[in-house]
């Protein structure tokens, strides 16, 4: 390979450390409430204190849905997604396509029903662009938050979107001039702790993270950008040259069941029996369903199923609503098997880790982890070496708040989710209010603290004794007990033990004698 | 003028390229390659042509690959919109 001149990695050098520093601290909220974000549905589980019933997608699912449908207009007919929350109550939601006259986009309108599978009750039922009100279709609003932080860093749609393109785009070129750049790669995997040479040492602790997690970061950087640019800019693009600008019929091109049109009225076949049979050609339980032309004779049924044992990517079964006839197994986007389909369908297991259960979810939180740790090393790095400088010592310091203020901040969303929960406030309201608050209190300590040593300390301890006392804030206000969620609720238990020992671990860190100790005068390198 | 290169031209001409490449692509057997492909792959492109910037020696030559790509694409891009 070439060696690379004097000016070209001066140049990618500068890209490396300029674009980490610019948005450094916004890829670091991306990557953190992202790493948390891999285990949104085991956060929400346990957050609503376990599914109350069995799965809603196994039984009932037919006399449930016929009994909120039939009485509606036909035009709800069109298309009705069903699909089961993380507490097990089972949504309904009958809709067409309209256009929001709020945000000039064309979206899903209807009555969304959330029902109690076993006895069909109705339990609410709320009408209008249903996907702008999470309340509606949402179980838990502490999973919505953190993943509306993640996606689009609670910002409005479609700018939120757009900033975590770009800051996706940020982590791809900061991993290929890692690369680049990188004249020891190997060596570096195997890096070792040098002690005392304070620069030195930290550097070696941001090549060694970096290198382990080189792959990853390109990967994530990648599939990040492609899922908040694809709807923002490429995909309005592509059906401007492709489709003339008709993003409806591009849509349906790629993504819904072909049907020749057939409007005669027939009864719909019995959609529990599909939704078994489909499951067992599939190996793995129903995720999501959707209906077409429901009462149709052109009427699909398509349902999505998570990645059984040995596949990365869902798998998607289609079905005749009328005859109940299986149609096959289509790929998530075109009519039939394609490469197009296949890069498709691995982007949302290379970027969340879904698709080998907890053990999959634990690599990506792993690299996740080393990611975050990398983003705020290499800002340090940065900083301490222009540190003769005010501005930079100040940075520095911006760095040591950012870095835990934001864990504490998402912390105390969570406090305020479970302290609404128990007063029977709005907690969709109380959650992100929760994470403001948090970060008011998160920033006070870095803002008066004199001592950087003695601030990481307070925050660790503070960071642990909160993750210590939240299962018990969460049983203090009415959620599930351990005895009671040792019976079949999994997840519950295994949070919350998480939880504690992660807290623990953070209170021995800040208690740990010599961990901060005071760093010997080197020069840099 | 490298930044401008590597800033708001890289953007526009990986755009570009990525709309051209539906024009040009073959639809594949599902007739859904020329959208899926360019669809996925476009943060990649822009990556390869940032990279390519910073790693470019000569400015003018790395000025005049980056206007024939986006000329090129243009002129696909204008076509597919015209049939």
């Amino acid at each position: 390979m070439k060696r690379l001149s004097q000016n070209q990695i001066k140049r990618l050098t500068a890209v490396h450390g300029w674009s980490g520093t610019l948005l450094g601290t916004l890829l670091y909220a991306v990557i953190v409430t992202g790493t948390v974000a891999v285990f949104a549905h085991e956060i929400a589980e346990w957050s609503v204190g376990g599914k109350q019933a069995a799965d809603p997608l196994a039984t009932s699912v037919d006399r449930n849905v016929r009994l909120v449908v039939e009485p509606l207009p036909k035009g709800y007919r069109q298309s009705i997604g069903i699909w089961g929350t993380a507490r097990g109550d089972l949504m309904v939601f009958p809709h067409i396509h309209a256009r929001n006259p709020e945000t000039g986009e064309m979206s899903d309108y209807g009555p969304m029903f959330r029902m109690a599978p076993s006895s069909g009750e109705v339990l609410f039922r709320d009408e209008g662009f249903a996907f702008s009100k999470p309340e509606w279709y949402e179980a838990s609003a502490l999973e919505d938050f953190l993943i509306d932080l993640h996606v689009q860093l609670y910002m409005p749609t479609p700018w939120g979107l757009i900033v975590t393109g770009i800051l996706g785009l940020t982590m791809m070129a900061a991993g290929v001039s890692g690369i680049v750049i990188h004249r020891h790669l190997i060596r570096d995997l195997f890096v070792g702790h040098r002690e005392g040479q304070r620069l030195v040492s930290a550097r070696d602790r941001h090549v060694l993270a970096a290198s382990w997690g080189l792959v990853f970061t390109f990967l994530l950087g990648f599939t990040g950008s492609f899922f908040s640019l694809a709807p923002t800019v490429t995909f309005p693009l592509l059906a401007n040259v492709a489709f003339g600008g008709d993003q409806e019929a591009m849509a349906d091109v790629l993504f819904e069941p072909q049907a020749a049109s057939d409007p005669r009225p027939v009864p719909m076949a019995d959609l529990d029996r599909i939704i078994a049979e489909s499951g067992i050609r599939a190996g793995s339980a129903a995720g999501y369903i959707e209906v077409s032309n429901y009462g149709r004779a052109d009427s699909r049924i398509s349902i999505w199923h998570e990645p059984p044992p040995g596949q990365l990517a869902w798998v998607h079964s289609v079905f005749d609503g009328s005859t109940g006839e299986f149609l096959g197994v289509r790929p998530v986007v075109g009519q039939t098997p394609s490469t197009g389909a296949l890069l498709y369908d691995l982007m949302w297991p290379m970027h969340t880790g879904d698709f080998a259960g907890i053990a999959s979810k634990s690599v990506w939180v792993g690299l996740g982890s080393a990611m975050a740790f990398v983003v705020i090393s290499g800002m340090r790095l940065w900083a301490r070496r222009r540190e003769d400088q005010i501005l930079w010592r100040r940075f520095n310091r911006a760095v040591t708040i950012v870095g835990y203020g934001l864990p504490v901040a998402m912390l105390s969303s969570a406090y305020a989710y479970f302290l609404a929960l128990g007063a029977g406030a709005n907690e969709f309201w109380w959650t992100p209010a929760g994470f403001l608050i948090g970060v008011a209190l998160g920033m006070l300590p870095g803002l008066v603290a004199r001592n950087e040593d003695n601030l990481k300390r307070f925050y660790r301890l503070l960071l642990g004794v909160g993750l210590i006392l939240l299962p018990i804030v969460r049983m203090a206000t009415g959620g599930l007990g351990w005895a009671a969620a040792a019976q079949g609720q999994g997840t519950v238990l295994s949070v919350d033990l998480t939880l504690i020992l992660l807290g623990a671990a953070l209170m021995w860190w800040a208690r740990r004698t010599g961990a901060l100790r005071a760093p010997e005068p080197a020069p840099a390198e | 003028m490298r930044w401008v290169l590597g800033g708001p031209v890289v953007l526009a001409v990986s755009l570009l390229f990525t709309m051209a490449l539906a024009v040009v692509l073959p639809t594949g057997s599902a007739g859904v390659d020329n959208i899926v492909w360019p669809l996925v792959l476009a943060p990649v492109f822009w990556a390869l042509l940032f990279i390519y910037v910073c790693l470019e020696e000569s400015l003018k030559r790395g000025v005049a690959i980056l206007v024939a790509i986006g000329a090129l694409s243009s002129i696909l891009v204008a076509a597919g919109l015209a049939g």
